[in-house]
């Protein structure tokens, strides 16, 4: 094996016409590495071959130098927090990750202190004896994370982990992941948020259109990204008078009023964002929400695409 | 192997070391506990329990209203293998695989080192276990009931009621297995293929008057109770009871292996 914990080589996915992953070869080093790219990109389907769930239509995934696809003794080695949002519902948190556990060949005791452990990392030790449909999403999340982590695996696939997320959730996600890359494991990281990725690595690999298109460094992605403008939804009861606030700082580019919104474009993202509640403040907006469109990473790959 | 990755396989070394492979029955064991946990939290079981019930309270009402021996036996039987011994396993175990395909649950248990078929093998113990352990006594209690008025019958029915069991028993299994199987691939709507399934085919085919009846689990496990058949309209059906009890209890475990067989390929499924 290589240096690498995951490669993959020419990988390719298709369903019927469309092609969700494209001719990928890549190798991901220990410690956090962010996959990251719009909706739709492949993110998740790349990380569904390297997990075992999906058979590649091409070429071969490897995990720690075998071939993913159908080796259930690799699954040992594997660690898997999913996307979505089910889960055993009927189940509290404690049975759900002690039987997890328990399916890597622990026994019950054993499972069962592991989950307790796991789920004391993540914050929820007050919360395992309540049933899975009564936690939060934040709190499911950090379930799932959870039964990814309690049979001490090696690599660590985290899909989307901090979507939907409280802020004290993300803490602790975050707490947890820097944590596992201490310990010297491999955890790649998916989002369509580079805000969430750089937090927790600056390892990236970009995804778009099923294809890898760059990968390295955040801050040599960053410096392309800066330049193209980046937009922010902001929801208030006085768009008008937050749009003058916000249209004289030096990185906003543009303010557009969209009915009771406004749609700020900037090249700075990260001075934007503390701006906004300041500026709230000063003219006396009351801000009802506050979105980052999916569009934006879709336009930063565009524009990658296009000056490449 | 990198250094970090040298690390991180020494890290969890002891970890490995303290597993056990998991086998087909081991981690079906595991899914059982999770499964009757979750049954036993839900409303299903509770329903098919009552629904057991229900045969209970009919031959005692019939015994009352005076009706007695083999006849009332026979006709309480009917209630079984007609109404409840197909379609309580339609409840049970038509969503065993399925919920976990639209849930998306599956991403987790695939993602452990046990083998796939557990899963299927394990959610249907909990779905077939509990059914076995009403059903087997309450019938005999229906027969004690039915018989309670000439005790001296009792000698010549008991052969009959251990077909009846052994017919009940072939028959839990059967449906269970073609349940899991029928809901693990229309997933989207598990118990309304199941029923249209059990509509269709055993209750209308198997009760024409044609040869074709031969084909549905219905017709053999009445064949193994020794309840009245439906009578062809071209040629008489003669199968021996010991026959169609092969075939009864052959289809349970052969629809398991093939719903085994499906999900061990199966892979992800996308809205796609």
């Amino acid at each position: 094996m290589s240096g690498a914990f995951i490669e993959c080589e020419h990988a390719a996915k298709w369903y019927g016409q469309i092609i969700a992953v494209n001719d990928v070869s890549l190798s991901v080093p220990g410690g956090v590495t962010g996959l990251l790219g719009p909706n739709g990109a492949g993110k998740s389907t790349l990380l569904k071959m390297m997990v075992g769930q999906l058979r590649p239509s091409k070429g071969v995934v490897k995990v720690l130098g075998e071939p993913v696809w159908g080796s259930r003794t690799l699954m040992r080695r594997i660690g898997y927090c999913p996307e979505h949002e089910g889960t055993y519902e009927d189940l509290t948190g404690l049975e759900m990750v002690t039987a997890l556990t328990e399916l890597h060949g622990f026994g019950h005791d054993e499972a069962r202190a592991r989950a307790e452990k796991m789920l004391g990392v993540v914050d929820l030790k007050d919360a395992m004896h309540r049933r899975l449909g009564e936690y939060s999403k934040g709190m499911r999340q950090r379930a799932k994370l959870a039964q990814a982590m309690a049979h001490d695996p090696e690599v660590v696939f985290l899909d989307e982990p901090l979507t939907g997320c409280d802020p004290l959730a993300r803490v602790r996600i975050l707490e947890v992941i820097e944590r596992l890359a201490a310990e010297g494991r491999c955890v790649v990281v998916s989002s369509h948020v580079l805000h969430e990725i750089e937090t927790m690595t600056s390892q990236i690999l970009l995804i778009h259109k099923g294809q890898l298109r760059a990968e390295g460094d955040v801050h040599q992605i960053r410096a392309l990204i800066d330049a193209h403008p980046h937009k922010v939804r902001v929801e208030c009861d006085k768009p008008r008078a937050l749009a003058e606030k916000l249209v004289t700082q030096d990185h906003v580019v543009g303010v557009t009023v969209d009915g009771d919104a406004i749609v700020v474009d900037t090249r700075a993202p990260d001075r934007l964002y503390p701006a906004i509640p300041e500026a709230a403040k000063t003219a006396g907006v009351y801000i009802r929400a506050l979105t980052s469109p999916d569009d934006n990473m879709a336009a930063v790959f565009k524009y990658l695409t296009e000056t490449a | 192997m990198s250094e970090a990755a040298t690390t991180a396989a020494a890290t969890t070394a002891a970890a490995t070391t303290a597993m056990e492979p998991v086998g087909l029955f081991a981690g079906a064991r595991i899914y059982r506990r999770m499964a009757w946990l979750r049954m036993r939290r839900g409303r299903v079981v509770w329903l098919a329990a009552a629904m057991f019930a229900l045969p209970l309270v009919y031959v005692a009402g019939l015994a009352i209203a005076g009706h007695w021996g083999r006849g009332l036996f026979d006709d309480v039987c009917e209630l079984y293998f007609r109404f409840l011994i197909p379609f309580v396993p339609a409840l049970t175990a038509s969503a065993a695989v399925a919920e976990e395909i639209e849930n998306k649950t599956f991403t987790f248990v695939f993602a452990r080192p046990a083998p796939r078929g557990s899963l299927v093998l394990g959610k249907l113990w909990a779905a077939t276990v509990p059914a076995l352990a009403v059903v087997v006594p309450s019938l005999v209690l229906t027969w004690l009931v039915a018989m309670v008025r000439f005790p001296s019958d009792m000698a010549d029915t008991w052969p009959h009621l251990l077909h009846v069991e052994l017919a009940a028993v072939a028959g839990l299994c059967a449906y269970a297995a073609l349940a899991a199987a029928i809901g693990t691939l229309f997933s989207r709507h598990p118990l309304v293929a199941v029923l249209v399934y059990l509509l269709v085919i055993e209750m209308v085919l198997g009760s024409a008057p044609i040869v074709l009846n031969l084909v549905t689990i219905s017709w053999h496990l009445r064949n193994v109770a020794e309840l009245p058949l439906p009578e062809t309209a071209f040629m008489a059906l003669s199968v021996p009871w010991w026959a169609s009890a092969i075939v009864a209890l052959g289809i349970g475990p052969g629809l398991v292996w093939l719903t085994c067989v499906g999900v061990n390929g199966a892979e992800y499924r996308t809205d796609r």
